[in-house]
């Protein structure tokens, strides 16, 4: 069996090389989907069999991005276009792109002129969710996706087929609730970048693969004793939060990271997919479940209440949002979050984050005073 | 026993030395910043006016801008806890800071006891900051150490309603090509950058009394007072306002030496 | 040759006086108990007069305060609270006037919401922007829901859900407003509505498709004023009639009230820039440039007669199109409008416009060989606004066209 180490060292591998993935499972003669966030449906790319890898950009700005955007747009958007223009997706059979905020509508459109070859699927998911009208629009969608996803694949995608994906995520579901309870018991082994990794390697590797390693993980942890950390423990909370010299100036300041309400770590996995009649309304109730995140509709704006019930269960000092800058549906929670954190009593923390892959010195500073008035408060 | 602190900021450099009463011993300031020469100059300048020397000194703490690549100091604190630790060592009781920096803008919340409870900084983005000031005063050919003199002479403001520096800077062209008054502009300009930190402060919450201000900015009269108008409070000005920080870390610097 | 002239337009005098003081109705409303609503500008608005609601549009309100200097202390209120600076003026505008600490005056004062009216079809951000509110309140939020336009025709899928909702909408407003739904009444508001659009559209075509024109689409701003809060009133047809009748007298007698020679006709990308409106349409008259259409005022220009054309007038705003519809709607308003060139507000805080305005300008200039320019500026934040910017890239775009011409 193999060690904490080789397992978190294998997802981190994948964490760190998304592209990897892509490369190997074309090289076993796989079609291979990209999934742009929020919330486009891996199920469908994989019960058309095919490999759904998730699309977060990332890397350098190099200015391409800019005969599209102006300097004013998000990170998230402006490197996915950038990568788009470069090569880095071509291998791609396709792109699912969702349409959750006014970027990504834009993206979905400039990226089908950009690059005309790419085969861009257009995914427009319903803001409401509540409503039999909404459900069975969205249902629409879906079955407009499958429909597209059917033509990449060759075969169409079947109920039977569907039905299975839904279990097969659902079991990747479990074991990463499972693990974030497990990595806030043992923060000396799962340190804030090896959590990150575990959540990232979702995005590009093989969901069986994935789901394998981490049920392994688990049951190590789980052998082992709790570990007594005497630092400060934090909640993260944003869209994503990938940034490793970030990560790292966490460690230098002995901050743990004990739990997320975080896009692309736990808040997708929050509850099972539901068993339905009609799988695609599995995935309309699975819509209809996101909670707490910025990009999902929320008159009652439960992410605050969330994230304070999240930092009682876990011991956790405090929470800090990682705000991705231009990126309006969190800059919109900000001061709500804030007012429910202050009511709480619970000391909040917001970074803006400039680029998801690196941090600015007023980032440390900020981080560093954020660690000493907890300690100083003690 | 002796306590060091170094605040290394983005355009100079401060040293602060306490002796086992608190009391400041010696200090310096130098008008280079992080990863210049600043550093060492600073620090010879303080010792050579004390007579005394880096063996003398129990614990050393660095702070500020570049604080995390001065590898002689002991330690390493944010320059939001030396601030607020400095401040409340220079006025005690102060609730509200706020410093004004070359790059960066905070504004920090005390408890009534001193300790630091919250905070706020800028954006990244010059508006409201010292590099602000800097480009105005080229601008105007004004020495930056003049504004505030300038800000006196002021009778009827200019407002400047660009927030972005470059188009502040061509909205000052041209009111300066419009012939209005110069001391009417730079009270325009202070009012601009008051806005900002206001801005800051107010995002704290209600402004809790009396409030303080630090940093090199500080001694900008013209800043104060615009500050003082547009949040509609008194704002006090320690004498070593730029030294807050290195005082700071020389008290924490202090604490660890004991 | 076309004269330059002065109007007093009686359009106008007819529109100040039915629109009145209507904020001093809706606070009267509100004293007396009334449900106040907050509306964004392209909800199904034809279902509030069904039910008599006084309803608040905040992006129209803000626009007012900015046209009155009160964008910065309020934008600032809201940043104070923790707004970002870069999220939409009018959003941070309405968030920072509903903090105020005394009456802002003007006649602009109006009360917290009772109920929230949101359609996504003029973008993303009024979601969030109206979370906050419902949770600031506690009170119900509404949505229309518009599916963003991804293909080059209106989709039926899309089109059906939109329709779907409003039936969702009705019982809502009836337990809001402890009426019931008077479908007859629906019928004949619908009817204006469709009309009015109609009419808006004709104001439109009339302006832009007459060389030289008889006014500046500047003009069209004054009007959207009722298409936005009075669109099922008869009285908003009445206006628009009367304003088409003087610009059909205008056609016949050959004078227009742009105040210069009218030498290039230029389209203009984006919201105004209500700060700087007087600045703006000043600066291009002295050049002899008149702007004789803007896809802006084209939200409020389709007309219909039925409950589906209702939904497909509500799938046409500008942010709700993707590219493909947009290209297509402004590729035939520069055609049939005759300009010389496109000039582009980079509107700060108006990011769904924005991200696909640069694709949109590279196809336009493409496919017309029509020169453009943009300027950073907003809709209502007169803080990212730099005069000299803006006269220096008209000036620019201005020696273009003329090289063209010679």
């Amino acid at each position: 069996m193999a060690t904490i180490e080789e397992i978190l060292a294998q997802l981190e591998e994948a964490a760190r090389n998304p592209m990897a993935a892509v490369t190997q499972a074309k090289e076993e003669g796989k079609k291979v989907v990209g999934c742009v966030p929020y919330f486009a449906p891996m199920e469908l790319v994989h019960a058309a069999g095919m490999h759904p890898v998730e699309l977060w950009g990332g890397g350098k700005i190099t200015g391409t991005g800019s005969s599209y955007y102006p300097a004013f747009y998000c990170s998230v958007l402006f490197t996915l276009i950038e990568r788009a223009l470069d090569g880095t997706y071509d291998d791609l059979d396709a792109v699912i792109v969702p349409t959750t905020c006014d970027g990504l509508r834009n993206l979905e459109e400039n990226w089908k002129f950009a690059r005309p070859d790419a085969n861009i699927i257009d995914f427009v998911q319903s803001v409401v969710r509540d409503t039999p009208e909404a459900n069975r629009y969205f249902r629409n969608q879906l079955k407009y996706v499958a429909g597209r996803l059917g033509e990449v694949a060759g075969a169409p995608v079947t109920e039977r087929a569907l039905r299975e994906s839904i279990e097969v995520y659902n079991r990747q579901r479990q074991a990463m609730r499972a693990f974030s309870e497990l990595a806030a018991q043992h923060v000396d082994v799962v340190g804030p970048k090896a959590r990150q990794a575990v959540f990232a390697a979702a995005r590009s590797m093989a969901v069986e693969t994935h789901t394998g390693l981490v049920e392994q993980l688990n049951a190590e942890l789980e052998a082992l004793p709790v570990f007594e950390f005497k630092g400060v423990k934090v909640l993260l909370t944003g869209i994503m939060v990938d940034s490793l010299p970030l990560l790292d100036m966490l460690v230098k300041n002995d901050i743990a990271v004990v739990g997320d309400l975080t896009v692309s770590e736990s808040a997708r996995y929050a509850t099972d997919i539901p068993g339905k009649v009609d799988p695609y309304d599995s995935l309309v109730a699975a819509w209809k479940d996101v909670k707490g995140v910025s990009v999902a509709l929320d008159p009652k704006k439960l992410r605050g209440d969330m994230l304070v019930d999240l930092a009682r269960e876990r011991g956790a000092d405090g929470v800090i949002a990682c705000i991705v800058k231009f990126c309006e549906p969190e800059e919109f929670d900000v001061p709500v979050m804030k007012v429910q954190m202050e009511r709480a009593g619970i000391p909040l923390l917001v970074l803006e984050v400039e680029s998801q892959d690196a941090a600015s010195e007023q980032v440390s500073t900020r981080i560093q005073a954020f660690a000493e008035m907890i300690d100083m408060a003690r | 026993m002796y306590g060091l602190g170094i605040d290394i900021g983005s355009t100079a450099t401060k040293v602060a030395i306490v002796d086992e009463t608190t009391a400041l011993v010696g200090s310096a300031i130098h008008g280079l910043g992080a990863g210049t020469s600043g550093a060492d100059k600073a620090l010879a300048e303080a010792f050579e006016a004390t007579g005394l020397s880096w063996d003398d000194i129990d614990f050393s703490v660095a702070t500020g801008y570049g604080r995390q690549r001065f590898e002689r100091a002991d330690k390493q604190l944010s320059e939001l806890s030396c601030h607020a630790r400095g401040m409340n060592q220079l006025l005690p009781g102060i609730r509200t800071i706020i410093d004004i920096g070359g790059q960066d803008a905070k504004a920090l919340r005390l408890t009534p006891t001193g300790v630091l409870d919250n905070f706020v900084m800028n954006e990244k983005c010059a508006a409201g900051t010292g590099r602000f000031l800097d480009v105005m005063a080229r601008v105007l050919e004004s020495d930056i150490s003049q504004l505030g003199k300038l800000d006196a002479q002021s009778t009827e403001v200019v407002e400047i309603s660009s927030t972005c520096t470059v188009f502040a800077e061509s909205e000052v062209i041209s009111h300066l090509a419009a012939g209005l008054r110069i001391p009417d502009i730079v009270a325009g300009i202070h009012d601009s950058v008051a806005k900002r930190a206001a801005g800051l402060v107010r995002r704290l919450g209600p402004v809790e009394q009396p409030v303080a201000m630090s940093g090199g900015v500080a001694r900008n009269t013209g800043v104060v007072r615009a500050l003082e108008a547009e949040l509609g409070v008194s704002i006090s000005v320690p004498e070593n306002c730029q030294l807050c920080g290195a005082i700071g870390a020389a008290l924490y610097a202090l604490d660890r030496a004991r | 040759m076309t004269t330059s002239v002065k109007v007093h337009s009686k359009a106008r005098e007819r529109m100040r006086e039915f629109m009145g003081d209507i904020y001093a109705e809706v606070r009267a409303a509100k004293a007396a108990g009334e449900p106040i609503g907050y509306s964004t500008s392209n909800f199904a608005k034809e279902l509030f007069d069904v039910f008599d609601l006084k309803v608040v549009y905040p992006e129209n309100h803000a626009a007012a305060v900015a046209a009155k200097k009160g964008a910065v202390a309020f934008c600032e209120k809201a940043e104070a609270l923790g707004y970002s600076a870069d999220l939409c003026s009018y959003a941070r505008i309405s968030i920072g006037f509903d903090e105020r600490d005394e009456d802002f005056g003007h006649g602009l004062d109006i009360p917290a919401p009772d109920f929230l009216c949101v359609g996504n079809n003029i973008c993303s951000t009024v979601n969030k922007w109206y979370e906050n509110l419902a949770w600031k309140y506690d009170i119900p939020l509404l949505m229309l829901d518009v599916p963003y336009g991804t293909k080059a025709d209106f989709e039926p899928e899309k089109l059906d859900y939109v329709q779907e909702q409003l039936q969702g909408i009705v019982e809502q407003l009836e337990k809001i407003s402890g009426k019931k739904f008077d479908h007859l009444k629906f019928q004949e508001i619908m009817e204006t509505s469709g009309e009015n659009g109609r009419l808006f559209c004709e104001i439109m075509d009339l302006i832009g498709q007459t060389n030289p024109a008889p006014a500046s689409a500047f003009d069209e701003y004054n009007f959207m004023g009722p298409m936005i809060i009075a669109r099922g009133k008869k009285e908003t047809t009445e206006v628009l009639r009367m304003y088409l009748d003087e610009l059909r007298e205008r056609v016949g007698n050959d004078t227009t009230t742009f105040p210069n020679e009218e030498k290039y006709r230029i389209f203009w990308d984006g919201l105004c820039c209500w700060p700087y409106l007087r600045q703006n349409s000043t600066s291009l008259a002295d050049k002899g440039i008149n702007m004789v259409g803007t896809p802006y005022t084209g939200d409020y220009g389709v007309g219909f007669d039925d409950l589906r054309g209702m939904c497909i007038n509500y799938a046409s705003t500008n942010n709700a199109k993707g590219l493909e519809l947009t290209l297509r709607s402004r590729s035939s308003m520069l055609e049939r409008y005759q300009c010389d060139g496109i000039l582009c507000n980079v509107m700060r805080s108006c990011k769904p416009w924005v991200g696909i305005m640069f694709e949109t300008q590279r196809q336009l200039a493409t496919k017309h060989g029509l020169p453009y320019t943009t300027f950073d500026a907003d809709q209502a934040d007169p803080r990212v606004f730099s005069e000299a910017q803006f006269e220096t890239r008209l000036q620019g775009l201005k020696e273009v066209m003329e090289a063209r011409k010679a």
